[in-house]
C-alpha cells in the first residue's frame, strides 16, 4: 500500500532554481532555491516578507523574473496541465458575492474539468468538510469572515489537488474552524499532496508540521524543523523586560548571572536585559526579586517571537555573505536547495547569497 | 489524489459564461441598462404619440438612430463588458479562475459572451419593442416596416458585438483605468469620428454600422464620404469584433494581474 502511494506522488514536487522576482524596483524575492516533497510544509515570515509572492509563482499567477519554479515537473504559469494538480487559497478576502456557497465551488469544480452534476456534488461535499452545509445556499456576501476563510478552502480542495497551497488559511476563523481546517489540511497531506502553509504565526504551523520554511525580506533564510527554530529563537540574544521598584539594584544584583551580556535602562520604573540564555535569566530574576525583596511589576520578552528571530537571521546572513562563502560554509549555512536532503540535526539556516 | 484532466476549451466558456450570467442577473448592471433603454423607449413613444403629425416610421427611425445608435448601443455593451476582466482583477476575484485549469482565453470568451448577450437581451427586445410601440395605431405598416426594422436589428447586434469586444479587451489590457479607457475609446473613435468627413469617417464601426442599418449620412462635407457597400461594413464589423477579442484573449494570456502584496 505504501509503495503505491510512493509510487503515486512520486513526481509530486515543487522545485524552485534561483528563483527571483521584482516588481519594478522592489525585489520581493531573490535567489530562492528549494525542492518539497509530499507533506506540509510552513512557509514563514513577517508581512511583506515574500511568502504571498512565492505562492502566486508556484500557483502559476506569476511568472519569474529570473530562475525558475517547476511545479510536478512543469512550469506553472498559465498551464493547464499543472493547474489542474494546484488547489490555491488566496490570502485576499475575495468572492463572488452575488453568488451562494454552493454555486460558487460548483463553478470553480467545473473549471477544475468536473461536469456540471458532478461539480455540484463534489461542492457540496468539500462545503460540508469545512462546516458550511447549512450555510450553502445564502450568498457570501452575507458570510462572516471564517465562513468566507472556508468557502476558499472548499474551492481549493474540490478537485483533490496534488499540491494544496494555502495563503494565511487561518485568518479570521474561530477555534472550531480552526480544528476543522487544520484536520482536512493533514487527512490530505497523508494522502500525499503538498501542502504549503503560510503564516507568520509560529503555533499555527506547530499544530500542522515540524517542517518549515523561514522567508524573510525576499531571502529564504532558514529550512527545517521547528524545533530548529525554536532552538534558534532561543539561541540568538534575547532581551527580557523587567519592570520593578529598584530596577538599578536589580540589575546590580544579576550581573554575575551566566547568560546575560548586557543591561539598559529604558526607563526608571524598568531594566532591559540582554541575555543569550532566556531561561536561566528568568530563573535568576525570580530568584534575585525573593531574595532582595524586589517589588516585580511584570516580566517580559519583547522580542521572542518569529519577528525576532526573522531579523536575527537576516542580520547574520547578510552578515555571513559579507564575510564570503567560505566563511558562509563554515559558520553552517546550508543551501535551502541541499537542505531538503539533509538530516534534521544539520543546521538549515540559509543565507542570502548562498547558492544551490 | 485524483484531479480531473483540465476541462474542454468548450467546457470551461460554457461554465465561465454561466458564471458571469448568475453574477450580472443579480448585480445592479443590469438594472441600470434596463431602466436607461425604458427612459429612450419613454421619450421615443412620447414624441411619436404628443408631437404634432409625427409619422411611426419617422419615430421609429429617429428613435433608433439617435436613441439606440448614439446612445444605447455605446452605454449597455460599456456596463457589461468594461469590467469583465478589470473589476475581477481590482477585486482580486480573477486568482480564483485563473489558478483553475482552464484556459485564460476561454475565461476571456466565457466572459464576452456573457456580457454581449446581456447587451443583446437589452438592446434587441428595446428595438423591438420600440418598432411595436411606434407603429401600434397602424398594424399594416407597422408588418410592412418589419424588414427594415430587422435589418437595423442586425446592424445593432453586430454593433454590440463589437464594443462588447473593445470594451472587455480595454478592461483586460489596463484593469485599473478600464472605464475611462473605453469610455474615451467610444467617444473619440466612435462617436467623434462617426461625424469627421472623407475616409476618417470609416475608422468608426458606428458609422459602418449605421450604413448597413441603412441610416442617411449626417454630418458635414457628406460628398467627401465615400459609399461602403452593406456586406463589406458587415466583413469590416465582424473582422474588428474578432480582432479585439483575440486581444483581448492575448492579453489575458500573458497577463499577471499583480494586485497582492509581496
Amino acid at each position: 500500500m505504501k509503495e503505491r502511494k510512493k509510487e503515486k506522488t512520486s513526481d509530486v514536487y515543487v522545485r524552485a532554481v534561483r528563483l527571483t522576482k521584482w516588481y519594478g524596483k522592489v525585489t520581493a524575492l531573490s535567489d530562492l532555491s528549494l525542492h518539497l516533497e509530499p507533506g506540509i510544509w510552513g512557509l514563514l515570515g513577517p508581512n511583506g516578507s515574500g511568502k504571498t509572492t512565492f505562492l502566486s509563482l508556484v500557483a502559476g499567477q506569476l511568472k519569474p523574473s529570473l530562475g525558475e519554479v517547476q511545479v510536478c515537473g512543469e512550469r506553472p504559469f498559465a498551464n493547464p496541465n499543472v493547474l489542474r494538480r494546484i488547489g490555491l487559497c488566496p490570502e485576499a478576502d475575495a468572492l463572488y458575492d452575488e453568488l451562494t456557497g454552493i454555486e460558487l465551488v460548483t463553478s470553480l469544480a467545473e473549471l477544475s474539468g468536473y461536469s456540471r452534476k458532478d461539480a455540484r456534488d463534489r461542492a457540496a461535499k468539500a462545503l460540508d468538510e469545512f462546516g458550511l452545509t447549512d450555510a450553502m445556499e445564502r450568498k457570501t456576501g452575507g458570510y462572516s469572515r471564517g465562513m468566507r476563510q472556508r468557502v476558499k478552502l472548499a474551492q481549493a480542495v474540490v478537485h483533490d489537488p496534488d499540491v494544496l497551497l494555502l495563503d494565511e488559511p487561518l485568518t479570521g476563523t474561530d477555534p472550531t474552524s480552526r480544528a476543522v481546517i487544520l484536520e482536512s489540511v493533514k487527512r490530505r497531506a497523508d494522502e500525499g499532496a503538498i501542502v504549503l502553509f503560510s503564516t507568520h504565526v509560529l503555533p499555527e504551523v506547530e499544530a500542522l508540521t515540524d517542517r518549515v520554511l523561514l522567508i524573510a525580506r525576499g531571502n529564504l533564510v532558514a529550512k527545517g524543523e521547528v524545533h530548529e527554530i525554536r532552538e534558534l529563537l532561543e539561541e540568538h540574544p534575547h532581551h527580557v523586560r523587567v519592570e520593578c521598584d529598584r530596577p538599578r539594584e536589580l540589575a546590580a544584583a544579576l550581573m554575575g548571572v551566566a547568560g546575560i551580556v548586557g543591561v539598559f535602562f529604558p526607563d526608571d520604573t524598568a531594566a532591559l536585559l540582554q541575555t543569550r540564555d532566556p531561561d536561566s535569566t528568568y530563573a535568576a530574576v525570580c530568584k534575585v526579586a525573593v531574595e532582595g525583596k524586589f517589588n516585580i511589576h511584570s516580566l517580559t520578552s519583547p522580542d521572542a517571537s518569529l519577528e525576532a528571530l526573522f531579523h536575527y537571521l537576516v542580520e547574520r546572513s547578510a552578515h555571513m555573505a559579507g564575510t564570503g562563502s567560505d566563511a558562509a560554509a563554515g559558520s553552517g549555512i546550508a543551501s535551502p536547495f541541499a537542505g531538503a536532503t539533509k538530516t534534521s540535526s544539520q543546521a538549515k539556516t540559509a543565507g542570502a547569497g548562498a547558492k544551490p | 489524489m485524483t484531479a480531473p484532466d483540465a476541462p474542454a476549451f468548450t467546457t470551461s466558456i460554457v461554465a465561465v459564461a454561466r458564471l458571469t450570467s448568475v453574477r450580472l442577473m443579480r448585480g445592479r448592471k443590469l438594472r441600470l441598462a434596463v431602466t436607461a433603454t425604458l427612459l429612450v423607449l419613454f421619450a421615443v413613444v412620447a414624441s411619436r404619440y404628443l408631437g404634432d403629425g409625427v409619422q411611426p416610421a419617422t419615430a421609429t427611425r429617429e428613435g433608433t438612430e439617435w436613441g439606440f445608435f448614439r446612445l444605447l448601443i455605446f452605454l449597455v455593451p460599456f456596463l457589461f463588458n468594461s469590467g469583465a476582466i478589470a473589476e475581477e482583477v481590482e477585486a482580486r476575484t480573477f486568482t480564483l479562475l485563473a489558478a483553475r485549469p482552464a484556459s485564460r482565453a476561454a475565461i476571456v470568451f466565457g466572459k464576452l459572451l456573457a456580457g454581449a448577450a446581456f447587451s443583446l437581451l437589452v438592446i434587441v427586445p428595446g428595438l423591438l419593442i420600440l418598432h411595436v410601440a411606434c407603429f401600434a395605431t397602424e398594424p399594416s405598416a407597422m408588418f410592412e416596416e418589419f424588414g427594415g426594422t430587422l435589418r437595423v436589428i442586425g446592424a445593432a447586434s453586430l454593433l454590440t458585438l463589437f464594443y462588447s469586444a473593445v470594451c472587455a479587451f480595454w478592461g483586460a489590457l489596463l484593469p485599473e483605468a478600464a472605464g475611462i479607457v473605453s469610455a474615451l475609446y467610444l467617444s473619440v473613435v466612435e462617436f467623434c469620428f462617426a461625424w469627421t468627413p472623407g475616409f476618417f469617417r470609416w475608422v468608426s464601426m458606428n458609422y459602418l454600422a449605421q450604413q448597413v442599418a441603412g441610416f442617411p449620412k449626417r454630418g458635414f462635407l457628406l460628398e467627401t464620404i465615400p459609399d461602403l457597400s452593406a456586406p463589406i461594413a458587415v466583413g469590416v464589423l465582424v473582422g474588428m469584433t474578432l480582432l479585439f477579442t483575440a486581444l483581448g484573449a492575448l492579453v489575458v494570456g500573458f497577463s499577471e494581474y499583480r494586485f497582492s502584496n509581496a
